[in-house]
């Protein structure tokens, strides 16, 4: 069976003039100078049917362009597309019955009326009969916990309710594969939790596929078990979130708490050591040194009243891999 | 033949689930739009009342000076009624088109590419001009002055009637490729606006002002007096040569629409305006 998703040396280019300093106004006006800019550069990948992505990367490298791509919003310059067997540009209406979308900063809620009418609106357009928008809709609100609000106007939601009701709207037609675009954006904690932890029930309960793009690491731990990084238009990692994790994981942060001032701390492997009272945090680095050799001359040295040893966060991870390739 | 027939009916199928989704949009529009009664009534009687200052503007006119080129008053009623009904059916229906330019720049135009529908046909029933049911309503009391008035036989009234479909649809048109400017120049509101001025001025004025070259200027490059000025004429005249003309513009335009819309899709770059989507 072929991939769900399939991009092939896929590159987008925008055109933009720009203003020359050296000419004056009426010839920047009638021939501007004109920069050419690749936010896709020759990104080729695979994704299968299932799967859980997340495609992320720094402001402007290239994300969201690539999926309004992969959703016939925008034309590819060049490269090859197919979603769900779909080609996005030829076939963009029998792709929107495949796939469900959402752009977390823009809302596709009717604004002024209650949230059932845009439902009601989104399952005729996907050719639902009356009879399947109640029943998918039931079954939406139920696990999106919306019944509340279902009949409040959109735009008197909190972002949170409207993120989950957009959600539920764009799985009205029980998608194959589901687009998200920052969809915990602007979202607190608690809301960020909810938002997830339905989105991985529904992902493992309908088989969706789940493309996600995300400046939250969160999001990708919770979500996704692939993660692509994109930068400057080239995809520059493709790999298993574990192992990325795993590749990345070089150092380990200690944080002691000693029986005593920790006023001259010392120790051979420790790096960035930071003093503060009886608390002492420094770092390891595990490629050179073994955690549990450390520790244990740790513990030899001072005592020790309370001890805590974290991995990096998945953001610290991604944050380091962006700078790498800045 | 079974082919054809097979096409044929596919096709069918695709344009009714269009119409239906077309009818749940208009409805939706209408009850988003009801959802504020105080200005649901007052942007349709202020439209009413804007068309009516028109009328009286014109009737003191042809007071002063009589006929202009065989037009008086009472044409210019018919003119008007011509102009309001088609300009009210055209935004009422296709209301999104006076959008497009405002869609384009914000990147709201996603969402109707990501619809399992026709985007063009998905853009233009997203909005609907509140006013335009003034423009309606005024247009159909003008016209109906305009044939007691005038005393029009049954032939010409039917010509009026058959004249409002390509008149909307010139309208309709000439709003959406000065829209899809959107897609060419930044900051396209103003563009747009400037360009459906220079057809909506002339359409308001009385096609007997129009000298020779002006005229034909104005039928066939800027097509301002077809949506009322000429089937004004036509039905004075009873004339099925002028009908026709009318008809052969108005799909002529609507082809034109079409085309230039899809070609200026190619060109869409969307945007990551942050907000609430505008239109439905």
């Amino acid at each position: 069976m072929p991939a769900h998703i399939i991009v092939q040396d896929l590159v987008k280019t925008f055109r933009t003039p720009v203003k020359n300093g050296e000419y004056g106004i009426l010839r920047n006006f009638w021939k501007p100078d004109v920069v050419e800019k690749r936010a896709v550069d020759n990104v080729s990948f695979t994704v299968e049917r299932g799967e859980r992505v997340a495609f992320i990367g720094p402001n402007g490298a290239g994300k969201s362009t690539t999926i309004k791509m992969m959703t016939g919003i925008l034309r590819e310059t060049s490269g090859m597309i197919r979603v769900a067997g779909c080609d996005p540009q030829q076939d963009r209406r029998t792709l929107a019955f495949k796939i469900g979308t959402l752009f977390g900063q823009r809302s596709q809620l009717i604004a002024n009326l209650p949230v059932s009418d845009s439902f009601e609106l989104f399952g005729t357009m996907y050719e639902l009969k009356p009879q399947t928008i109640r029943r998918r809709s039931k079954e939406l609100i139920e696990a999106f916990d919306l019944d509340a609000f279902m009949d409040r106007p959109v735009r008197k939601l909190s972002l949170g309710e409207r993120m989950r009701c957009e959600i539920a709207a764009s799985l009205l037609h029980k998608p194959e594969i589901i687009f998200l675009d920052e969809p915990t954006i602007g979202l607190d904690v608690v809301a960020k939790r909810a938002l997830r932890t339905v989105l991985n029930r529904l992902c493992a309960e309908e088989g969706v596929t789940l493309f996600l793009t995300s400046h939250d690491a969160g999001d990708i731990e919770a979500l996704c078990s692939r993660t692509m990084i994109i930068n400057h238009g080239k995809l520059i990692i493709d790999e298993q979130t574990d192992a990325l994790r795993q590749r990345y994981f070089t150092v380990k942060h200690v944080r002691v708490e000693l029986a005593g001032l920790a006023k001259g701390f010392a120790l051979s492997s420790a790096k960035h050591i930071h003093v503060d009272g009886n608390t002492v945090t420094f770092t390891i680095d595990t490629t050179k040194h073994d955690v549990n050799t450390v520790i244990a001359e740790l513990l030899k040295k001072y005592a020790i009243v309370d001890l805590d040893v974290a991995n990096t966060e998945l953001e610290e991870i991604i944050a380091s891999v962006y700078a790498a390739h800045r | 033949m079974k082919k054809i027939m097979k096409n044929g009916s596919s096709m069918m199928r695709a344009v009714t689930s269009e119409l239906r989704v077309a009818r749940v949009t208009w409805l939706t529009n209408v009850r988003a739009a009801m959802e504020n009664r105080v200005a649901f009534a007052l942007q349709i009687f202020g439209m009413m009342l804007n068309d009516m200052a028109y009328v009286i503007i014109w009737m003191l006119f042809f007071q002063a000076v009589g006929t202009v080129n065989g037009w008086g008053s009472m044409e210019t009623v018919g003119l008007l009624g011509f102009g309001t009904i088609s300009f009210g059916l055209a935004f009422g229906f296709g209301g999104g088109a006076t959008w497009l330019t405002q869609y384009v720049e914000d990147g709201s135009l996603d969402s109707f590419l990501l619809a399992p529908r026709n985007v063009l046909w998905r853009t233009i029933t997203s909005r609907f001009d509140l006013p335009a049911f003034g423009d309606v309503i005024f247009g159909a009391l003008l016209l109906a002055v305009f044939a007691l008035k005038m005393g029009l036989s049954w032939v010409s009234i039917a010509m009026m009637i058959g004249m409002i479909l390509p008149a909307a649809c010139i309208t309709f048109s000439v709003s959406l490729c000065c829209g899809c400017v959107a897609f060419y120049v930044q900051d396209p509101q103003h563009v747009s606006f400037s360009l459906f001025k220079m057809f909506l001025a002339p359409s308001m004025y009385p096609a007997g002002l129009f000298p020779g070259l002006a005229k034909v200027f104005f039928i066939f490059v800027v097509p301002s007096i077809v949506v009322g000025g000429l089937p004004i004429e036509a039905v004075r005249q009873e004339s099925f040569p002028l009908f026709f003309l009318v008809w052969a513009v108005g799909i002529f335009w609507l082809f034109l629409g079409i085309f230039v819309f899809y070609r200026s899709l190619r060109r869409y770059e969307s945007g990551n305006a942050i907000g609430l989507r505008s239109g439905n």
